[in-house]
């Protein structure tokens, strides 16, 4: 396969992919082995399978909305670069996504952004709304205006965590990671991100009770 | 109740806190989960805990609006790294010809440095034995008394003359 040309191997791959039986996808480490071999189209596979995941991790951490795809598509990059150096011992997901959260960490650096942690009172209206939130089932009100002010909201309760349990949090509740994934993301063993989010959720509920129950 | 008493009751169910967080996760093993249903009976602490566990977990639901990558989102990224493959290979076109060239120059450069050596040293060598030179003479002119001054005189002339065939005699 040295001698043969980039684009050629990857059509072969190309057509090996297709000329399986729909149910037996190259799994991903077929899939790393071949984009380690410089075939752009494994890769591309591997993009089109794992985007939603990693897109979840960045919009776990960050908190603009446009920043999130950015930085998305730098993950990918720095995937594509350092592909070669990935060895196999852990699944490419994890792998992946500790990529993730390092390069959202960087841009977070990078922009200065800091924590909202302002404590200015939440109005009336606002009270009124996050309470109406967390009283019903629903995914945070009908229009998107909403649904932003709701994250706004909740945003600035959280802004009394650390970053590293605000991620935490966001991870597993919004974004339905493993208490073993989001450990191995953030290089922490189990029973410590199981602690660590029990503690989150006592503080984020009494930071709840004391800026919007002491209105109601 | 005081935080320190807080403090120190929630120190007893500290052991709970991991499977506390299993518990409202619905992750437990039902073993587990027996013995906990059990402890949250008589505890208090820990019944108010993981209704906190539950208000947090409903409030931070308001994010989980999945971010949609959109259809063209793979395309973007490919696109991406065309552009960087492209970037690299422009870049190493630009620089083999150099690197190429590089040994030669570096080669060629060191051996002219060997000729000017070599050619110092020969051209030193014989201007080693001390000499007097043209710098000196003006330096030893203005410091030595001379022997005899030029005549200027008529009678200076005569002495000079007599002095000079005394020295023969």
């Amino acid at each position: 396969m040295d001698n043969v040309p980039k684009y050629v191997a990857a059509s072969a791959t190309a057509v090996a992919m297709t000329a399986r039986p729909r149910t037996a996808k190259p799994d991903d480490r077929e899939l790393v082995r071949a984009a380690q071999k410089g075939e752009v189209v494994a890769f591309e596979e591997l993009v089109r399978r794992h985007q939603q995941r990693v897109m979840a991790v960045v919009g776990g951490v960050l908190r603009r909305r446009e920043d999130i795809e950015d930085v998305a598509q730098q993950v990918f990059m720095k995937a594509y670069v350092s592909i070669g150096r990935f060895d196999m011992r852990s699944a490419f997901s994890t792998w992946l996504y500790k990529i993730a959260v390092n390069e959202c960490w960087d841009y977070l650096r990078k922009k200065k952004v800091r924590p909202l942690s302002y404590e200015a009172d939440l109005s009336e209206e606002q009270v009124r709304h996050v309470e109406q939130f967390v009283s019903t089932d629903s995914h945070g009100g009908g229009n998107p205006s909403d649904r932003a002010e709701l994250r706004e909201i909740v945003e600035r309760l959280l802004g009394e965590l650390s970053e590293e349990d605000r991620v935490m949090l966001v991870l597993k509740e919004a974004q339905g990671f493993a208490v073993e994934e989001i450990g191995r993301m953030l290089n922490l063993n189990v029973n410590t991100v199981k602690v660590r989010l029990f503690r989150a959720r006592r503080k984020l509920a009494k930071t709840y009770r004391r800026r919007v129950g002491a209105h109601s | 109740m005081s935080e320190q008493q807080e403090q120190k009751k929630m120190a007893g169910c500290e052991k709970f806190e991991a499977a506390l967080e299993d518990y409202a996760s619905g992750e437990l093993p039902r073993r587990d989960a027996k013995r906990l249903t059990v402890h949250l009976e008589s505890c208090h602490e820990c019944r108010e805990a993981l209704e906190d566990a539950r208000l947090s977990a409903r409030l931070v639901a308001v994010f989980s609006e999945a971010v949609d990558p959109g259809p063209g989102f793979t395309q973007r990224v490919m696109a991406q790294i065309h552009v960087a493959e492209h970037w690299v290979r422009e870049q190493r076109s630009f620089w083999r010809p150099i690197e190429a060239w590089s040994w030669r120059l570096a080669l060629s450069a060191s051996l002219a440095l060997a000729l000017l050596f070599s050619y110092g040293l020969r051209s030193n060598a014989p201007s080693a034995a001390p000499e007097p030179s043209g710098v000196l003479v003006p330096q030893t002119d203005a410091f030595a008394v001379p022997i005899s001054a030029p005549p200027s005189t008529g009678d200076e002339v005569l002495m000079a003359i007599a002095e000079k065939h005394h020295e023969r005699y």
